[in-house]
């Protein structure tokens, strides 16, 4: 599953990132590295997630958001 | 002994606050990321020490994607500084301390100020500083930069850190074995000119690994001689692509480049890694996890949610989130107009008594007639038809600054990512966009944060159509003469259509310029916090003086020149309409014949208003006297009717940047071209639109 399809209140670890290298980097720079744990605190529609990443809130866009592809924490 | 000290953080950590607080300068702060475009310097003395800060924009890293953190690390690679100061903001301890690991990498002593840790305390939680100092290897000093609080004890630290830099042994990550094998055999094969220390050349050799395009053209300069060409590469290319005249060009551009691809850099690893780089990242983000929950102390009375989290959840909510922003903006509005009115009343009454008061006591004094006429219409006419005003600035910005101050900008950013997006930009340029309403430069300097140059081009050349508070006394003073009653109502109308052509103009400009590839949207949101009076206070004042100084200067300077064009011809002293000024203005009228102002009155106060949009009116002013009953029969006089009226404001909002503006747009963009690409187009959108609205009210 992508970050996009996860819901509000969930918690997810980052298996794989796959974006461009510099957009990658920015996501490394906002803590988004490979298992990492991310909780989504609330949505902005389908448009924009607003989550909780190593203690900082990160807004992403949806275009981010579904090329994020993690894992749900509860289904481990 | 003088100390050279950088002031380097993530955005919004609170870097500025702290060099503030130490050099007494008012730089502007805020509460969002990316408020500090520029680096600033302030020496302070200290015990016989001279200490000079660098103040350096925020970054979240070292790498060379940004405008920001070449800045940075240019300045630390080039200038050498004694001590780096990393502030870190504890509430967010994690996330900051990425940064700091990358800077102490580069092998300069480090000094950690631990800044926010009232903020962590205010949760319940603390920081063991002395867990903390022993995991970085480097002191950590807790600091709380708004009161002031640690800054002595800083400051003491940055003096023995100094002292003691050659001692410094900084802490060394370990990557792994596969990495860590990897950087000794860049580290031997990297030759140098220069001597540098074994911290950098390790430094230079993981960004070797982790394929930093700045640092490998850089190596490239420095040790092109020492390493072989791959000639058998090359030839293998210049075969395929039967282009044996460029080969040598080519291999000259590209050999140090592909050398790292194919010896250093075996890109993709075996297993679960993908790239080196995406490891060390991975790696020093591991690092800080083995002791993080043993340094921050009490972790598990963190919250889940905070109130900034709940708040979020209404202010950016799918549907009450846009209506909401645009209420807020209606208030700002609201604000400007109504508490900035009520003194501005008092204001004008006050030059007015001035004025009259003056030109009474000259006459007492048997000043001469054209010394009266410079002081009395010239100097109190013109300055002071712009300082009446004051008050309505001081108002827009003091609501400006609670807005920034507050956290809710970096929101608004994410709020308007969606309808940007249509108009082709990212949500971070409504930032620089709505920063015009107070003043087209810093707004300008402000699209720096955008990541991508093209939409930073676009950002650069729509925010001068947000209507600035230069522009707004020409609203006041048109619709006061011409729709009594519903000034607010025209001046709303100036400024929704300065937003309708902006983005009619970053519509075109993308289609101009194609879609760039949409990196989306990223964009850190710090925690709401009460707006501190001091900020506001600061920031207000800072701008009133710029006021004052523009109204004292340039402003002034502009009175007396069209004090002296309008008394004077070239035979010597005439009366107004003969008047070199008048002659000037009547050259040029004809132009505006068709927009409805084609008298040279107006068209002299235009152009005097490019030097600054507040001297339309200051000039005005000087035309017709201090006396404003006398300026509304004077622009009936002339012809001026309601729809000329509107024209004319229209035309004043839309027409050519200021000087000011034209000058940061010139140094942002590095470009004379666009510079002169934003002078001529407004120009022209600014007539074709006036004319429009001139010909069509007349029509109804």
């Amino acid at each position: 599953m992508t970050l996009f399809d996860g819901k509000v209140n969930g918690k997810y670890i980052v298996e794989s990132v796959d974006v461009n290298i510099k957009t990658k980097k920015r996501l490394q720079d906002m803590g988004i590295t490979q298992g990492v744990s991310i909780k989504i605190m609330s949505k902005l529609g389908e448009h924009a997630y607003i989550l909780r990443i190593r203690g900082s809130r990160v807004a992403l866009g949806r275009d981010i958001t579904d090329k994020i592809i993690v894992k749900d924490i509860a289904s481990e | 002994m003088i100390i050279k000290v950088a002031l380097v953080g993530n955005p919004n950590c609170g870097k500025t606050t702290l060099f503030n607080a130490y050099t007494g300068a008012k730089h502007k702060v805020g509460n969002w990321p990316g408020v500090t475009v520029d680096k600033k310097e302030g020496t302070i003395k200290h015990d016989g020490h001279s200490i000079t800060f660098v103040d350096l924009p925020g970054i979240y890293s070292i790498s060379p994607y940004s405008l920001e953190e070449i800045l940075t690390r240019e300045y630390i690679l080039n200038y050498n500084p004694d001590v780096i100061i990393n502030i870190v903001d504890a509430s967010n301890l994690e996330r900051n301390l990425y940064l700091t690991l990358q800077l102490i990498e580069m092998g300069k002593p480090v000094v950690v100020a631990l800044n926010m840790v009232d903020v962590l305390e205010g949760r319940g939680m603390s920081i063991d500083i002395e867990a903390l100092t022993t995991e970085l290897k480097v002191p950590v000093i807790p600091v709380i930069a708004v009161e002031k609080t640690g800054i002595t004890k800083l400051i003491h630290q940055i003096i023995k850190s100094s002292k003691s830099k050659e001692e410094y042994e900084p802490l060394i990550i370990d990557y792994g074995e596969l990495i860590e094998d990897k950087i000794n055999e860049v580290q031997q094969k990297i030759k140098l000119k220069i001597e540098v220390d074994k911290f950098l050349k390790r430094w230079l050799s993981i960004k070797v690994l982790e394929n930093d395009h700045e640092i490998l053209s850089k190596l490239r300069d420095e040790s092109i001689e020492e390493l072989p060409v791959e000639s058998d590469f090359y030839q293998h290319r210049s075969h395929h692509s039967g282009k044996g005249k460029r080969r040598k060009l080519h291999k000259e551009v590209h050999n140090m480049k592909d050398y790292h691809h194919r010896h250093y850099i075996e890109h993709h690893l075996p297993g679960k890694m993908e790239t080196y780089e995406e490891e060390i990242a991975r790696r020093k983000y591991d690092f800080i996890t083995t002791f993080i929950e043993s340094v921050v102390i009490n972790k598990e009375n963190k919250p889940n949610e905070i109130l900034s989290d709940r708040i979020d959840k209404i202010v950016t909510h799918s549907i009450y989130g846009l209506p909401i922003f645009f209420l807020m903006m209606a208030l700002v509005f609201v604000f400007t107009f109504t508490v900035g009115n009520f003194f501005a009343d008092i204001f004008e009454g006050g030059f007015g008594v001035v004025g009259g008061m003056f030109k009474n006591g000259m006459e007492s004094l048997n000043s001469p007639e054209w010394l009266i006429s410079l002081c009395v219409d010239g100097i109190i006419g013109g300055v002071g038809g712009i300082l009446i005003f004051l008050p309505n600035i001081a108002a827009l910005f003091i609501a400006m600054s609670l807005l920034e101050d507050s956290g809710y900008m970096a929101r608004v950013a994410l709020i308007m990512d969606k309808l940007m997006c249509k108009i082709g930009l990212n949500g971070k340029a409504v930032i620089p966009m709505i920063l015009g309403f107070g003043c087209s430069v810093p707004a300008i300097m402000t699209a720096r944060t955008l990541e991508n140059k093209k939409d930073r081009l676009i950002t650069i050349l729509i925010t001068p159509f947000m209507s600035c508070s230069a522009r707004f006394p020409i609203y006041v003073l048109f619709s006061r003469a011409f729709f009594p009653g519903y000034e607010i109502l025209i001046a709303f109308s100036l400024y929704m259509l300065g937003i309708v052509i902006a983005i009619i103009m970053a519509l075109v400009f993308r289609a101009f310029f194609g879609k760039s590839e949409q990196p989306g949207l990223i964009i850190e949101l710090p925690s709401y916090k009460k707006p501190a009076y001091r900020t506001t206070g600061i920031f207000v004042w800072e701008k009133v003086r710029e006021y004052l100084e523009r109204a004292g200067t340039i402003i002034f300077i502009a009175s007396i020149i069209i004090w002296f064009i309008l008394d004077f011809n070239f035979t010597g002293k005439s009366i107004m309409t003969e008047s070199i000024g008048a002659d000037i203005g009547r050259f040029i009228a004809p132009i505006f014949k068709p927009l409805g102002f084609g008298n040279w009155q107006a068209t002299l106060a235009l152009l005097a208003g490019i030097l600054g949009k507040e001297i339309v009116v200051s000039s005005m002013s000087v035309i017709y006297g201090v006396g404003e009953v006398g300026l509304i029969s004077a622009l009936g006089g002339l012809g001026f009717s309601a729809a000329s009226a509107y024209a004319f404001m229209v035309f004043s909002l839309l027409y050519t940047p200021c000087v000011a503006t034209l000058g940061v747009i010139k140094s942002e963009t590095k470009s004379w071209w666009w510079m002169s690409f934003s002078f001529v187009y407004q120009l022209v959108i600014a007539y074709f639109v006036a004319f429009v609205f001139y010909q069509a009210i007349n029509l109804i």
